[in-house]
């Protein structure tokens, strides 16, 4: 550049900086007193908290159909409201074997071609404005309707005919097929999905049913014939494998008189239940490479997947749901502790525990400046080992919290029958669902950090990454080989 | 019940025993808006500082107090109102939040430090790199607001954080936090006499600081004409906002806009996202009333389907808007928008931080409670004749901003490049 050429560009700088420099007034002086308002004894120590209540649930009542079905209501007369659940056990997440997005699409076919009595279709009635939604989990297939009481006797046949067989239409299957494809591009396009599928195919395989996102992907989900869906529902959608719940102000009497007639008509063909064998880990002797994402952005996104046990496996199941609360879950945890005050690296970190009968994983995700990429992660691996040494005071504070959190959403109707549904779908017994408080209230160190020796280990761990290779590669390196490539949108 | 502590604390004491808990809300007239020129940032970093510790409850010990008493959820926000600070409790913890929301009120000053502030500081920049939003919704929010109106956001949000300073937040502090520029309010199971009681221990002894706290005024933008944004930038999705002044909260009319906005937004005969979907021009539709003290737009959201065209789908949401100028095609709609409305209405009372906070708004809006049941008869009052004449009145195709979102792989720039027309 010439030397005028560069005095000019260096003048619009500093011309630029000038004018867009905040153009602010002085603030004036605090006046004094600071704190104007006289100190008090009581204010010395915070009210000492009560212990919580020995039991969080509601009581429920339980009826079995003739033909296996379940109905379980939570009786909460008054309120004028009803949410209603209905879990179709072992259709969640199809096997390997069947394409990614089966158990979603049927699910979705369900509930909008299933034709009411009258002649419409699902999907053109509206209760209050709403439509039944369903939700796919590992577990199983729910269906929600939430409808004031007075709606009830319209909501509760509407929602048990998503399990009749009248209207599964072929005819309409190409629309559908098109409309679930538009969803599944869109979520695909979430850098948490592609992180999740990233961490979860180095954890598992990459082939594996976990690895795979539960809505599939444009490949699989493009390939799948009306056929295949009719079969999965046929072979997974059973009266015993099904649990109406309702949650509010309706009695068992009603709900099951609503009911029967639909729900009890339900065949119950098939062989045993689908339970899905454990995930076998793939074996590493440290920390095994990590897999990352090339992109452009200006931050580095991290997600860490831990293996851990499933919700059949009971108190280790949630010492291990307790630990990573305390990990990651709460505003001030031990990893945004160690993260933020030592090397004020990231916002946070978030953590979740993906749980099913027979595995679960927890996830803990953060976003990063790229530079910083390898000293926070190191940070959070180091607080992980930390796990192994707890204490009773750190315990109590996340039960207790845990209690309320449980507490709090169990007294909201729609929330009950959402947990409720979680729990029949993973085929855990109503009565540990009651009993959940006494198994948190039987927690104690040494369980924790039994359990954290057990499944929080660096061995054990999957971690992906999506940033920029230039600035990121170097700091990823020092902990673990990196394995960088492109996600494909399939 | 509602009633003013001498020393001005706005105090909302709802009973409900339906569920075990109480939420504890306490909201300061302390949010963006609020800031002087120059020192954009400013109340949102306070709010930072105001976890950071008080004489009673130093150095975070505010996190330690509510995992004792079992709260279930407890966060600090602010909006371009408000700062608010809420805990969700067991009922029988109830007093823990108001012990601690005392001390916030009236013993944090003392303890701001400047260690704690350059630590809130960082993260509350981190905060703004991470949350910042596209730069389409930025230039929008430029167009809609003039360069000194309290909404308007500032260029760069992480510099103009970055020249904040401890004494900056102090004077924010002393400013706003105070009770008479505060609302307290707890829904849930508690024993009315008790928790006044307790209401008055605490907060009745917190004085003011002197000097007084008023509101920043400002006109509510008007569209004079047609005006365009367009904003060209690397990002790839196509996007179109369509923009209409709409009436302030306490109008009568604001609720017909409410009515609108469900209509459009749900599944029945003028559901925008079926139009829109169903004819392959957009991948999702939102359609929202964005009401605030001082502003108030009638807002349309569309995600361009990829080779759609942005002139065709700004064609069908107007085709759209003038079928909701008809009363016979509202009438057709009106019912199950609002079955919905009410629906929600219900639902959403089930959420105890829910009805606190809209407590605090309804006394910030219309200067009294207003009650579930006319709030509903409100709702059932309106008539498709209203809908239709408010959709004439206010969602007019010559007074309206329309920004769309071009993607250009040539323009390199983060922000991107915008252009800011009317046509009168």
């Amino acid at each position: 550049m010439k030397s005028g050429a560069r005095w000019l560009s260096w003048l619009v700088a500093l011309w630029t900086a000038i004018a867009c420099a905040p153009r602010r007034e002085p603030l004036p002086p605090l006046t004094e007193p600071l704190t104007p308002t006289q100190d008090a004894p009581f204010r010395s120590r915070a009210p000492e908290p009560e212990p919580l209540p020995d039991r969080v649930l509601p009581e429920m009542r339980v009826d079995v159909l003739p033909n296996g079905a379940t109905i379980a209501v939570v009786e909460r007369p008054g309120s004028g409201l009803v949410a209603l659940s209905l879990v179709i056990r072992g259709a969640g997440r199809e096997p390997a074997g069947d394409p990614a997005g089966l158990a979603a699409l049927t699910a979705e076919l369900a509930s909008k071609r299933a034709r009411i009595g009258d002649g419409r279709l699902l999907d053109d009635v509206r209760i209050d404005g709403r439509r039944v939604m369903n939700e796919v989990e590992d577990d199983g297939t729910t269906f929600h309707l939430a409808v004031r009481r007075s709606a009830l006797t319209e909501a509760v046949p509407l929602l048990v005919q998503t399990t009749t067989d009248i209207g599964f239409e072929r005819r309409a299957f190409a629309s559908d097929l098109v409309e679930h494809l538009d969803r599944v591009a869109i979520a695909s396009h979430s850098v948490d999905a592609q992180l999740h599928q990233t961490a979860l195919e180095g954890l598992y395989g990459v082939d594996h049913r976990l690895s795979r996102f539960v809505i599939g992907s444009v490949k699989t989900v493009r390939a799948i014939s009306f056929a295949q869906a009719k079969a999965f529902r046929d072979r997974y959608y059973r009266a015993s494998e099904t649990v109406l719940i309702a949650a509010g102000d309706a009695t068992l009497a009603e709900v099951r008189k609503l009911a029967e007639p639909i729900l009890g008509s339900m065949p119950d063909a098939g062989g045993p239940p689908r339970i899905e064998a454990s995930p076998r880990i793939l074996p590493s002797e440290a920390l095994r490479p990590i897999r990352a994402i090339s992109n452009a952005s200006a931050m580095a996104n991290l997600m860490l997947a831990i293996p851990g046990p499933g919700m059949a496996d009971g108190v280790e199941f949630w010492a291990f749901r307790v630990l990573v609360a305390m990990l990651a879950e709460q505003p001030r945890t031990r990893a945004n502790a160690a993260v933020n005050h030592e090397h004020v690296r990231t916002y946070g970190i978030g953590g979740a525990v993906q749980g099913r009968y027979e595995s679960s994983e927890a996830i803990l995700g953060f976003s990063v400046e790229p530079e910083d990429v390898g000293s926070t992660l190191e940070a959070v691996l180091a607080e992980l080992d930390a796990m192994q040494r707890l204490s009773h005071d750190e315990l109590d504070l996340v039960r207790s919290r845990f209690l309320t959190g449980l507490a709090a959403s169990s007294a909201r109707n729609e929330a009950l029958a959402n947990l409720l549904a979680v729990w029949f779908a993973h085929r855990l017994p109503p009565t540990s669902a009651m009993a959940l408080s006494e198994t948190l209230a039987g927690l104690n160190p040494d369980i924790l950090m039994r359990v954290a020796r057990k499944w929080l280990r660096r061995d054990r761990l999957q971690i992906a990454a999506i940033g920029p290779p230039r600035e990121t590669h170097a700091e990823l390196d020092e902990l673990a080989p990196v394995e960088w490539f492109r996600f494909e949108f399939q | 019940v509602h009633y003013r502590l001498e020393n001005g604390l706005n105090v909302v004491l709802e009973r409900d025993p339906a569920q075990p808990i109480v939420a504890v809300l306490v909201s300061y007239g302390a949010g963006s808006s609020y800031e002087p020129a120059g020192y954009r940032q400013l109340a949102h970093l306070t709010e930072h500082m105001a976890f950071t510790g008080s004489r009673h409850v130093p150095n975070g010990g505010i996190y330690r107090e509510l995992a004792r008493a079992g709260a279930a959820a407890f966060n600090g926000v602010t909006t371009r109102d408000t700062a608010e600070y809420y805990a969700i409790v067991p009922a029988r913890n109830a007093a823990v939040p108001l012990w601690l929301e005392s001390d916030r009120m009236a013993f944090t000053l003392e303890q701001f430090a400047n260690d704690a502030f350059i630590f809130e500081r960082a993260r509350v920049r981190k905060e703004i790199l991470e949350r910042e939003g596209s730069s389409f919704e930025r230039h929008l929010q430029r167009a809609l607001y003039p360069e000194d109106h309290p909404y308007r956001p500032s260029d760069d949000s992480a510099e103009a954080v970055d020249s904040l300073e401890l004494s900056h937040a102090a004077w924010f502090f002393q400013k706003h936090y105070r009770p008479d520029n505060a609302t307290l309010v707890m829904v849930g199971d508690f024993v009315l006499p008790r928790a006044r009681a307790t209401v008055e221990r605490y907060f009745g002894p917190v004085r003011n600081p002197r000097g007084r706290v008023s509101a920043p005024g400002a006109a509510q933008r008007t569209f004079r004409g047609r005006e365009t944004l367009l904003v060209e930038s690397w990002m790839i999705q196509g996007k179109l906002a369509m923009l209409w002044v709409a009436p302030p909260r306490a109008s009568a009319d604001w609720l017909a806009l409410a009515l609108m906005a469900e209509m459009l937004n749900g599944d029945g005969e003028l559901s925008l996202s079926r139009a829109l979907l169903g004819r392959g021009l957009a991948d999702a539709t939102s359609t929202a009333l964005e009401t605030e003290r001082l502003s108030s737009f009638f807002r349309i959201d569309v995600k361009q389907r990829n080779g759609a065209g942005l002139g065709a789908i700004e064609r069908a949401v107007g085709a759209m808007i003038e079928r909701l100028q008809r009363v016979d095609d509202v009438s057709r709609s009106l019912p199950e928008a609002r079955a919905a409305m009410v629906r929600r209405e219900l639902w959403q009372n089930e959420d105890y931080l829910f009805r606190a906070q809209r407590h605090a708004e309804d006394l910030r809006v219309f200067g009294k409670l207003i009650s579930q049941a006319d709030r509903l008869r409100a709702l059932r009052a309106v008539t498709p004749a209203q809908i239709a004449a408010a959709a004439r009145r206010y969602l007019t195709a010559g007074r309206r901003l329309t920004a769309r979102h071009v993607h250009d792989p040539e323009v390199r720039t983060r922000e991107g490049v915008a252009s800011h027309e009317v046509d009168q």
